[in-house]
C-alpha cells in the first residue's frame, strides 16, 4: 500500500506473510503438514510444485477462500481467522491484498472501466468522477490502450484480459498481489511483456508478488525467490539459481533442468551474459 | 477514504492533511496521502477558498509520510487545478523518496485521453422504432429457428440412431417424474378450488349433479393442461435455457459444431421429444388429481357421493374432453422445449445473459402457451370437437 517515505528501509524486518504449522486436510487427505513458510515484503516470491501440490489451496488460505484447518498464518503480523464480512480486521486484511485469477475472473456484465472502478466503489466515498480518472490510471499503468477503457472483457483478447485483471488486482493498491498463472495462455510476446510489467509495476508501487506459474520464462526472467512445494510442505526456498542447481531435491532439479527446464536455463545464462547480442 | 466511518479505527497512518498557510503563501501537504486516508471534501472546499483569491502559491509536500497512486493522482490533480486556474506555482517540495513515483503518476494523469466512445442516446421516437425492428427480427430468428429444427427432425428420421437416448431419457425423468409432485399438488388445489367457488351457484338452481359436467369439461380440457403446462414452462424451460446457455457460454455448442454434429439434432431433438413425452403423462395425472379435489369437495359441500361422482363422469364427460386436453398439452410442450433451447441458444458470453435469457425463456413460453390455447380453441369449435 503506497511507498512509505520516511519510514525503515530495511525490508527484511518485518515479514509480510507468516505461514506457521499450517495443515490442510480434505476429508482424509492432508494437502499440507506442518508447512511453513515466511515471505518478506518488496520480493517476487514463485510458488512452484507439482500439479496437486496445494499451490493454490495456499494462497487461496492466506486470502481466505479455504478455512485453515491447523496452524497459523500472519498477514503483516496480523493473525488471519476465518472468513467473516461483519468483521473489520477481514475487510482490512483483504483490502491490502489483491488477488489476479487464473481465468482473470472479470465481471462479464461491467465494462472494463466498471470492473476496475468496483473495488474503488465499494471501499471509498471518493466522487464517482475521481474513481473513474483512479480507474483510467490503474489501466494506463498496466498499458492498456484508452480506447479498450470502455470494452467489455467477451470483446477483448487474451492478453489484455490479463492487463485489466492486474489493474483491478490493482486497484486499492494493496500491499500483496498473488497472480495465478499470470501468462498462462499468452503468445510468447505478450508473456514477456507481461513479465517486464509485473517486474516495472513490483518495483514502482513496492508491491510483494506472489507468483503461481509453471512459465520457466517468468521464473527465470523475474522471480527473486523461488518456494517448492512437495511431500505437505516447502522442501525449498531460495534464489531462482539455486533453485535449479539444488541436486539434493531430485524433483525441483529435474523441474528446472529436464528437457525443457535445459533451454530456458542456458537461453537466460546466454541472456545474462549478453552472448545472445554477440550471436547476431 | 474509507467508506464505512467504523473502519476509520484501523487506519495506522496519520490522515493526510492539506492547509493554506497565508504568512508564507504556502499550502502545506502532510500525512500520509493513501486512498485509506484522503477526504475529497478536503480538496473541494480548499479549493473553493482559494480559486480566485491568489495568483500565486507554494506547494510544500515535504512532510508527507506515505503515498499511493490515489494520493500521487490527488497532488497531481492539486497542481493541474492551479494551472487550469491561473494560479502560478512558485515552488512545489516532496520527499525525494516519492518523487519518481508520483513523477511516474503525473505523467499518466496529465496524459492526452482519447475521446472515448460513448454509445449515443436514441430519441423516443427512435428507441420506439428500434424495439419495433428488433421484435420483427426476434420473431424471424425464431421461425428460422423453427425451420432449422423441422430440418432437422427429417435428417432424424433418415437416421434415428442418431438421436442421444441418454439426455432424452434425463429430459423425461426432470421434467417429468420430479414435476409430477408440484404439478399434481397444484392441480388438485385447483380442483378443489373450482368446484367449492362454484358449489353455491349450483346449488342455487337445484343443480347439484351438474357440477361434474362442468368439472369434467373446465378441468379436463382448460384447467389442467393449461396450468401444467405453466408449472413446466418455469420449471424445465427455464433449466433448458440456462443448460444451453452455459454451455453456450464455455463454447460447448462450438466444440459440438466443429465435430461436424448438428447441436439441434443433438441437443435440440431430445429435449423437444423428452418434454413432449413428458409434459402429457404428467398433465394425465394432473387431470386425475384435479378431478379428484373436486370429487372430494362435491361429497362435503354438495352432498354428491363418490359413486355418484363416478356414474356422472362415466355418463356425461366425453372423452374427447380429455384427449383434446392432452393433444393440447403436447403443443405446449413442444412450444416450451422449442422456446427454452431457442433462447439457450441466444446466450451472449457474458453472467447477464443467462439471466435475461432465461426470463425471456419462461415469459415467451407463457405467452405461446396461452395464444396457442386460443388458437386450439377456435380450431376445436370449427371442428365442432
Amino acid at each position: 500500500m503506497g511507498i512509505g517515505i520516511n519510514q525503515d528501509s530495511d525490508p527484511k524486518l518485518k515479514p509480510i506473510i507468516e505461514i506457521k504449522n499450517l495443515g490442510t486436510r480434505f476429508g482424509e487427505n492432508w494437502v499440507h503438514k506442518n508447512l511453513n513458510l515466511t515471505i518478506y515484503p518488496n520480493r517476487i516470491v514463485n510458488i512452484i510444485g507439482a500439479s496437486g501440490s496445494g499451490k493454490t489451496t495456499l494462497v487461496h488460505e492466506v486470502l481466505m477462500l479455504q478455512p485453515i484447518t491447523e496452524g497459523e498464518i500472519y498477514f503483516a503480523g496480523k493473525k488471519i481467522s476465518n472468513y467473516n464480512i461483519e468483521d473489520a480486521g477481514t475487510k482490512e486484511i483483504l483490502s491490502q491484498v489483491g488477488m489476479m485469477f487464473q481465468h482473470c475472473a472479470l465481471f462479464s456484465s461491467m465494462s472494463v472501466l466498471e470492473n476496475v472502478m468496483f473495488p474503488l466503489v465499494e471501499y471509498t466515498n471518493f466522487s464517482t468522477e475521481t474513481i473513474k480518472e483512479i480507474a483510467h490510471i490503474k489501466l494506463r499503468l498496466t498499458g492498456l490502450p484508452d480506447n479498450a477503457h470502455t470494452l467489455y472483457p467477451k470483446d477483448m483478447s487474451g492478453g489484455m484480459l490479463k492487463r485489466v485483471a492486474l489493474a483491478r488486482t490493482l486497484a486499492l493498491d494493496p500491499k500483496v498481489v498473488f497472480l495465478d498463472e499470470p501468462t498462462s495462455g499468452l503468445d510468447p510476446n505478450s508473456a514477456s511483456g507481461f513479465d517486464e510489467l509485473i517486474s516495472d509495476l513490483q518495483h514502482r508501487l513496492n508491491l510483494t508478488v506472489v507468483l503461481i506459474t509453471h512459465d520457466l520464462d517468468t521464473i527465470w526472467s523475474i522471480a527473486d525467490e523461488v518456494v517448492y512445494l512437495g511431500d505437505k510442505k516447502v522442501l525449498f526456498h531460495d534464489t531462482v539459481l539455486k533453485a535449479a542447481n539444488a541436486e539434493n531435491i531430485p524433483e525441483l532439479y529435474e523441474y528446472f533442468n529436464g528437457a525443457r527446464g535445459q533451454i530456458t536455463k542456458s537461453f537466460h545464462a546466454k541472456l545474462k551474459a549478453g552472448e545472445l547480442d554477440n550471436e547476431k | 477514504m474509507y467508506k464505512e466511518k467504523s473502519n476509520q479505527r484501523l487506519v495506522e497512518q496519520p490522515l493526510a492533511n492539506m492547509q493554506y498557510v497565508s504568512k508564507s503563501n504556502t499550502l502545506e501537504l502532510t500525512g500520509a496521502w493513501l486512498w485509506k486516508t484522503l477526504d475529497e471534501n478536503d480538496f473541494t472546499v480548499l479549493a473553493k477558498r482559494l480559486i480566485g483569491t491568489i495568483t500565486q502559491i507554494n506547494i510544500d509536500g515535504s512532510k508527507i509520510v506515505a503515498i499511493d497512486t490515489v494520493g500521487a493522482f490527488f497532488i497531481s490533480r492539486i497542481l493541474s487545478y492551479a494551472s487550469a486556474h491561473g494560479i502560478k506555482v512558485t515552488s512545489f517540495l516532496i520527499p525525494e523518496s516519492g518523487k519518481p513515483f508520483f513523477e511516474r503518476i503525473d505523467k499518466i494523469v496529465t496524459l492526452k485521453r482519447d475521446d472515448l466512445e460513448e454509445k449515443s442516446k436514441l430519441g423516443f421516437v427512435a428507441s420506439i422504432g428500434q424495439g419495433v425492428i428488433e421484435t420483427i427480427l426476434s420473431i424471424l430468428d425464431f421461425i428460422s429457428f423453427f425451420g432449422q429444427f423441422i430440418v432437422n427432425c427429417f435428417h432424424f428420421l433418415r437416421q434415428p440412431r442418431q438421436l442421444n437416448w441418454n439426455d432424452l431419457i434425463r429430459t423425461i425423468y426432470d421434467a417429468g417424474y420430479k414435476g409430477l409432485g408440484v404439478a399434481s399438488l397444484l392441480s388438485f388445489l385447483i380442483g378443489v378450488t373450482l368446484a367449492y367457488q362454484m358449489a353455491p351457484q349450483f346449488i342455487t338452481y337445484g343443480a347439484n349433479v351438474y357440477v361434474v359436467n362442468f368439472l369434467g369439461i373446465a378441468l379436463l380440457k382448460e384447467v389442467s393442461p393449461l396450468l401444467t403446462a405453466i408449472i413446466v414452462a418455469g420449471r424445465t424451460g427455464a433449466s433448458i435455457t440456462a443448460e444451453i446457455g452455459t454451455m453456450k457460454v464455455q463454447e460447448e455448442i462450438d466444440a459440438i459444431q466443429t465435430m461436424g454434429i448438428s447441436p439441434i439434432t443433438r441437443l435440440v431433438l431430445p429435449k423437444v421429444i423428452g418434454v413432449m413425452i413428458a409434459v402429457p403423462l404428467i398433465t394425465s395425472i394432473g387431470d386425475i388429481a384435479s378431478m379428484a379435489g373436486g370429487a372430494i369437495v362435491a361429497n362435503t359441500s354438495l352432498d354428491i357421493s363418490y359413486s355418484l361422482f363416478i356414474e356422472r363422469v362415466k355418463a356425461y364427460v366425453l372423452m374427447s374432453n380429455y384427449t383434446v386436453g392432452i393433444y393440447k398439452s403436447i403443443v405446449f410442450a413442444f412450444l416450451i422445449a422449442l422456446v427454452g433451447c431457442y433462447c439457450g441458444f441466444k446466450v451472449k458470453g457474458d453472467a447477464n445473459s443467462i439471466g435475461e435469457q432465461t426470463t425471456r425463456s419462461v415469459v415467451l413460453g407463457i405467452i405461446l402457451i396461452v395464444f396457442s390455447d386460443a388458437v386450439i380453441a377456435v380450431i376445436c369449435k370449427v371442428l365442432g370437437v
